[in-house]
């Protein structure tokens, strides 16, 4: 059982921007819809990340924010086991948007 | 005549055995020690500390203990989400009344939060729990904001809480989840 049970932080990355590139990539704020996106990319983020088989659990975060002007500061505080649970933090954003998304993994 | 060192067991107490003792020297893992005693007349023992290097006979000779695994699948009491929420909420009322949005210093209050709040979560002394604290403070600005979150769990023993603050100018939200280490 050779499996890797390490958080792979360039992996789990690129899964994330995959998803936000699928579900908001060409489009503009829309307030109707945000509601729908965000579901939409943190799904489509956990579903991918169950089909690496891992043996963690997850927890997906994701903020959109419309471009004012306004401040916004994210900060996160973690218990638990360094060697084996990481987190990644991708940031995208258009020109009328920003998107936060944050992925933590525990190891089982 | 030196009496004949007999191997120690849960229950050598200074007791003769006739045989070996059940078991070797593993105690169940629930945290007992035990300590045994063993008085010999004429014999010179020295009681492990190798670094120290000098021979002491005390009496006194400690097992070394070796805990068996446990076990258990399932935590002694569940996390109580409505504890986390209590905390979050003192803390943001506390420490976010009245501020004014400035980007540094709501920086730094962002992480000062979320290592103050992981701190609280932990002296609740919920056993084999980890967690993770989340916390985020913006700008109100006639900007809307959208924050989803999904897990993947394990919902009979993982929850998560989470707090919503607003005042003038700024806005934050606290999210606390623990999960199980199984």
């Amino acid at each position: 059982m050779a499996k890797e049970s390490n958080f792979v932080v360039e992996e789990v990355s690129n899964i994330v921007k995959e998803s936000v590139e699928g579900v908001i990539g060409g489009g503009s704020y829309q307030p109707i819809k945000v509601t729908q996106w965000t579901s939409n990319i943190v799904e489509q983020c956990l579903s991918h990340l169950t089909e690496l088989k891992k043996p963690f659990k997850y927890i997906v975060n994701c903020v959109i924010m419309q471009k004012t002007g306004a401040g916004l500061h994210t900060a996160s505080s973690c218990f638990w086991d360094n060697t084996t649970d990481g987190s990644c933090t991708v940031r995208w954003e258009n020109k009328t948007m920003y998107c936060v998304v944050n992925v933590y993994g525990l190891a089982m | 005549m030196a009496e004949p060192l007999k191997p120690e067991g849960p229950e050598g107490e200074g007791r003769r055995r006739s045989g070996p003792p059940p078991g070797g020297l593993t105690v169940p893992g629930e945290g007992r020690r035990r300590q045994s005693k063993q008085s010999h007349s004429g014999h010179r023992m020295s009681t492990g500390g190798g670094a120290r290097g000098a021979t002491t006979n005390t009496g006194i000779r400690r097992a070394r203990i070796q805990y068996e695994n446990t076990y258990r699948t399932e935590p002694m009491a569940k996390f109580r989400s409505d504890l986390a929420y209590g905390i979050i909420e003192e803390l943001f009322e506390r420490k976010l009344k009245g501020v004014k949005y400035d980007p540094k210093q709501c920086q730094d209050t962002a992480k000062t939060l979320a290592a103050e709040i992981r701190t609280k979560v932990k002296e609740l002394k919920y056993d084999r729990y980890k967690c993770v604290v989340v916390v985020t403070i913006g700008q109100r600005q006639d900007s809307e904001l959208v924050l989803a979150s999904r897990c993947l769990l394990d919902t009979k023993w993982d929850t998560f809480a989470t707090y919503n603050f607003e005042n003038y100018d700024i806005f934050a939200t606290g999210i606390v989840y623990a999960f199980f280490f199984e």
